[in-house]
């Protein structure tokens, strides 16, 4: 029996067919589950996906009021039982305003260390953005980039208005940083430049728009709870999980395997860079045959 | 000598997001039982000379669609605490429906790092030959019957998973318990 995966779908979530899809191609079951569905549904299942989209039509900031709806209850109490957890755009936007990531105390801190998705900071323009950005793997405990080596380049589009990993006071950064809690950062691709002195600011940006989207601190794509089992991921590999979803024009690897189908006919649906989100959390849950294969 | 004034700018009909807000905090286990929740875009102009700037400031404010969609939102200009912010008038109800009387307290609520609007500054330069700085910030109105309308906003705008109106890991908020002065954004330095 394949493990069940529950897909949280929340007024105005709109990627729930294509995460779907990409938790198939894994090998697991996924199960959409409304938000109106008892609280008890959520009770079963072996992981839970939040999908993105413009949740409550992003009323008061994105992802606040779903942040407070009571399924998140139930996620929280699984997540620290150990049950993985993925966030992806909105879906990410709602486990950070819930507490969910990073999860961790601020060293001589009474309180815990909580982090916010800010609106973009792009140079001479404000709002939404939309582009395919180059994460890179860091060298974490990260379930979900399992799939992946550390140091790789990985191209997923990211599509939001407000990403820009935040806590404050900005020196907290430091601990998420040293305790290993950012498993993806955005790079600006191959021809990234490597090593160079850090900026002394550990929260600054590194890498300059448009490479890092949103001002986002650390270059933080994403941010994971301390086990390890709860990802935030701001850019949306559920649309990046075939290799006919990556863009013709593409620099890198993906981009020529790309090109490459229509020279020499390689599989157009095999997997594409996001698939290895869905294929780590496949084989943490046990699952050893997936549909599609990296 | 420095003149500062105020636009304060709400929807004409009921405001979803207050009324999704109101509902939100209305669900909560404990706390304070707000009666009616009210909010608004607020801009806050700051020039250094002759007051007789503010007619065209203000006509060019309201009309140039930059801080005012004159078919959905009704904005009113303001120059003290004594003036009214209309702010009630478009308030969401517990009871359902919108308008409320009587009194509230207000939250002033900013993004961090992002309070002036270059763009908009940029804009009125164009607009009005002159140099003006803008701020940027959402207030919101509460009343609470029966209870202190200061102390429901506090809680309302307070931490992390509390904090509704205002995410203290990224945004600031001050609270007014009486009157909203003229000015009432601050500005903070850094990012």
């Amino acid at each position: 029996m394949k493990p069940r995966v529950a897909v949280l779908q929340f007024p105005g979530v709109n990627c729930e067919a294509e995460s779907e899809r990409a938790l198939a191609g894994a090998g697991l079951a996924a199960e959409r589950i409304p938000w109106a569905a008892p609280v008890t549904a959520l009770e079963s299942f072996d992981a839970y996906l939040l999908p993105g989209g413009f949740l409550y039509q992003d009323r008061v900031r994105a992802r606040a009021i779903a942040a407070r709806h009571a399924f998140l209850d139930v996620v929280r109490r699984r997540a620290e039982r150990g049950t993985p957890v993925l966030g992806l755009c909105n879906g990410a936007q709602v486990l950070v305003e819930a507490g969910l990531v990073p999860g961790v105390s601020v060293p001589s801190s009474e309180t815990s260390l909580g982090a916010a998705l800010a609106p973009n900071r792009m140079p001479g323009r404000s709002g939404y953005l939309a582009r395919w950005v180059f994460l890179r793997v860091q060298d974490t405990a990260c379930v979900f980039t399992q799939a992946y080596a550390p140091g790789e380049i990985v191209p997923l589009p990211m599509a939001h208005g407000e990403g820009r990993f935040e806590v404050h006071p900005h020196a907290a950064w430091s601990s998420l940083e040293s305790a290993r809690h950012v498993p993806f950062r955005y790079d600006a691709g191959r021809e990234a430049s490597q090593g160079g002195e850090m900026p002394r600011d550990s929260s600054a940006p590194r890498t300059p728009f448009p490479a890092n989207p949103n001002g986002s601190s650390g270059d933080a794509a994403a941010v994971m709870n301390a086990r390890g089992n709860v990802l935030a991921l701001m850019p949306h590999p559920e649309r990046a999980q075939a290799l006919a979803q990556v863009p013709l024009d593409l620099p890198g690897p993906w981009g020529e395997r790309r090109r490459r189908v229509l020279r020499e006919g390689e599989p157009l649906w095999s997997a594409g860079p996001g698939a290895g989100i869905f294929l780590s959390l496949a084989y943490a849950l046990g699952v050893r045959e997936a549909a599609v294969a990296r | 000598m420095k003149q500062v004034r105020q636009l304060v700018v709400r929807h004409r009909a009921l405001d979803p997001t207050a009324w999704t807000a109101l509902t939100a905090l209305a669900d909560r286990p404990s706390g304070t039982r707000p009666t009616a929740l009210a909010r608004a875009d607020l801009w806050e102009f700051e020039w250094q000379g002759a007051p007789e700037v503010e007619q065209e400031l203000s006509q060019w404010a309201r009309t140039a669609n930059w801080f005012a969609n004159p078919n959905r939102d009704r904005a009113t200009w303001r120059r003290a605490a004594s003036d009214a912010t209309d702010l009630e008038a478009g308030a969401a109800l517990a009871s359902g429906g919108s308008g409320a009387t009587g009194t509230g307290a207000y939250l002033v609520t900013t993004w961090r790092g992002a309070v002036r609007s270059s763009e908009h500054e940029a804009a009125a330069r164009r607009a009005l030959g002159m140099a003006v700085r803008v701020r940027r910030a959402q207030v919101w109105w509460l009343a609470a019957q029966g209870q202190d309308p200061a102390r429901a906003l506090a809680e309302a705008g307070g931490t992390s998973l509390g904090g509704l109106l205002a995410n203290p890991h990224s945004q600031e908020a001050r609270l007014y318990a009486t009157s909203l002065p003229v000015p009432a954004i601050e500005e903070q330095e850094g990012r």
